[in-house]
């Protein structure tokens, strides 16, 4: 199983904690309805730590980002919770004091590329402006800083493709921009929402390595979002998986892969290619249903309906992280009531 | 780009021939006699058919020829300069339109201007405000002014203004854009498109602030005031600028009324005078030229298009 792991060979240059979400919820109005989208989602993320966040579409993973950046839709609100960036609460800023942070001490890298940058001005503008609205340089400076960021992130010809419009770049080639766009200021916190989702799998292996590159030679810490574990498996040290708007397992890389213990982690990891039963087996596994309808308050399991372990309490009571033993360096913490491992109950 | 608008201009020419082809005809089958129209005010009976006199003036304008000789001939004396003769007045039709068309020009582009400058920040204001009591205030207040027709709003306002609070003097002809008569046509003139260039300007800023590269703006810290003015406003100029080129032509095609109600001697009035006079070279005239001058609009929007978006730059830059 730990064939897919590869060890980074980073160090140890974490330990200083640098963001600390607790508790964090966020609710949607819609029509006359309440979505229960982020429940109660706690996490942390070291200086220069890699953190995976794992959990299929709609479960709150990008809604959880957004909160804490206030970039979230007029019809959200976050309702509860604390995110302390160093020992700021990102959640209690004002909007001028939450601009000084985005793109400055923050940076984010979004999904598509595509939609994703101004189509009527140049790569090169928008790259550069966050450098002098965030007073970092001049026009002239912040040119030069674009040009540099190019060829960090492998844009061939940085000159020439300054002036040209987002049109005139391939997908590829408009993600490493948007990295470079994230990096400008130099922000010690990268969020990359899905980063790699609307391109070619050969292309997704470059970003990756392009990622991999930038974090280990600026020391950045990044939050990776995805649905694909085994795109994080190389990439991140711990990860956490999501599921209907809750954290269900939290562990480090290595420890996940070895001891998955969340009924969702391992329909998740059972579905990989790599991870099937049978090696001759024609169809990959899947896991049966769909997610649940976040209308509703949660008061149980989100995953019972889909659950094979459920047992009576499960629909009963909503179960909260607890840890278990593991043998990474930080804890390994499940929200369940089964030990998947040995199928009994912990009390 | 060159290319691109003479290409433009040669594809133009077969839809002028057709409609001035059917405007030919119309008058040529249904406008009455022309020799009698010309000769209505004087002894009438020595202008009738049969009468020598009448068929020596026939014979002498040509008009004993068939229908498409003399369509034929009108065309090419057009290519010209030559417009024919006024059948009422029997002044040349050409010096007629170069005195009329620089009115109906001036007050397009003028109303155009005061549309541009009031509507498209009024709609990005409505837009930013959306569902509150101001974009509420400037929509309803756009629906309202959209509803009263030009012949209500011009005797309305003349009464308010001019006889009511007695602050302007009753406009009557035309004396130039910046003349304060020209206050109240340019008014009315304007209201009633700015509605459609209020509510594309909102609906296109509502559109492109749910836009993801607005979202990337935001998470690059900008100031919101940026984020509007260079992200969010450029994208909405394309929409905007497609709405000024409908109203620009509706302004210029749709002088009638306006230039009825306050006697000012443009297109418009020409058209009406043709119309009620049977005068068909003058009317003739007259859609040539608003034809030319709505070419003309469409022409400038699509060369805008290309500054304003650069995408369609460089689909032309292949194209060539």
């Amino acid at each position: 199983m730990t064939r897919l792991i590869q060890n980074n060979g980073r160090g140890n240059i974490m330990g200083e904690t640098l963001l600390q979400v607790t508790n964090l919820t966020t609710r949607f109005h819609s029509r006359g309805n309440l979505i229960h989208a982020v429940n109660g989602v706690s996490f942390k993320i070291d200086k220069g730590e890699t953190l995976g966040v794992v959990g299929e579409s709609g479960c709150g993973k990008s809604v959880t980002m957004l909160s804490m950046l206030h970039l979230l839709p007029p019809a959200a609100r976050v309702v509860a919770g604390t995110a302390f960036f160093h020992d700021k609460d990102l959640l209690k800023l004002n909007s001028r004091e939450m601009q000084r942070i985005r793109g400055n001490h923050i940076g984010m890298i979004f999904q598509d590329p595509m939609t994703s940058f101004n189509p009527v001005l140049t790569i090169g503008d928008q790259v550069g402006e966050s450098l002098i609205y965030h007073n970092i340089s001049n026009r002239a400076g912040a040119e030069k800083r674009v040009i540099e960021l190019f060829r960090m992130v492998g844009i061939p010809d940085p000159e020439a493709r300054l002036k040209d419009y987002p049109h005139q770049f391939s997908g590829g080639m408009r993600q490493r921009a948007m990295i470079a766009m994230a990096l400008a200021c130099e922000p010690e916190l990268v969020i990359a929402d899905e980063p790699t989702t609307a391109l070619d799998v050969t292309i997704q292996a470059q970003i990756v390595e392009v990622v991999k590159d930038l974090r280990d030679r600026l020391g950045i810490a990044i939050i990776w979002i995805t649905h694909d574990l085994s795109l994080v498996a190389g990439l991140a040290d711990r990860i956490m998986v999501m599921y209907a708007g809750n954290v269900i397992e939290e562990a480090t890389t290595e420890d996940l892969f070895d001891q998955p213990t969340h009924p969702y982690t391992l329909g998740l990891l059972a579905a990989l290619p790599a991870f099937q039963a049978s090696k001759n087996s024609k169809r990959l596994s899947s896991i049966p249903g769909s997610p649940p309808d976040l209308r509703a308050e949660p008061t149980s399991c989100p995953f019972l309906p889909r659950c094979s372990y459920a047992i009576n309490r499960c629909a009963i009571e909503m179960p909260l992280a607890h840890e278990i033993p593991g043998n990474g360096s930080t804890p390994h913490s499940v929200a369940c009531f089964v030990n998947t491992q040995e199928r009994i109950t912990v009390q | 780009m060159l290319q691109y608008i003479l290409l433009r201009l040669v594809r133009w020419i077969p839809g002028v021939i057709l409609l001035m082809f059917i405007v030919y005809a119309l008058m040529f089958f249904g406008g009455g006699d022309p020799v009698q129209i010309m000769f209505s005010r004087e002894a009438t009976d020595l202008f009738m058919p049969g009468n020598p006199r009448y068929e020596a003036v026939k014979e002498q304008l040509g008009l004993n020829r068939p229908f498409l000789v003399q369509f034929g001939d009108y065309l090419w004396k057009m290519l010209h300069g030559d417009f024919g003769m006024a059948l009422t007045d029997g002044r040349p039709v050409a010096r007629t339109l170069a005195a009329a068309t620089p009115i109906t020009i001036s007050i397009a582009l003028a109303a155009s201007a005061i549309i541009a400058i009031v509507g498209i920040p009024l709609g990005v204001i409505a837009a930013l405000n959306q569902n509150h009591w101001a974009d509420n205030l400037i929509l309803g207040g756009a629906l309202f002014f959209w509803g009263i027709p030009t012949f209500v709003m011009a005797p309305l306002l003349m009464v308010l203004f001019c006889l009511e609070l007695n602050l302007l003097p009753v406009p009557r002809g035309w004396h130039g854009v910046f003349d304060v008569n020209s206050i109240i046509p340019l008014t009315v003139a304007a209201l009633r498109p700015m509605a459609l260039v209020i509510r594309q300007a909102r609906s296109a800023v509502l559109d492109v602030l749910s836009e993801d590269y607005i979202r990337t703006a935001r998470a690059k810290g900008l100031p919101e005031w940026v984020t509007i003015i260079k992200h969010a406003l450029r994208p909405v100029l394309t929409p905007v600028v497609t709405q000024m080129g409908v109203v620009m032509t509706n302004l210029l095609a749709g002088s009638l009324l306006l230039e009825i109600v306050f006697g000012i001697p443009g297109i418009g009035k020409l058209i009406r005078d043709g119309i009620l006079n049977n005068d068909y070279s003058v009317l003739l005239g007259c859609t040539f030229v608003v034809l030319a001058l709505v070419t003309l609009t469409n022409l400038l929007v699509d060369i805008t298009y290309p500054i304003l978006d650069p995408r369609l730059r460089s689909t032309q830059k292949g194209a060539e």
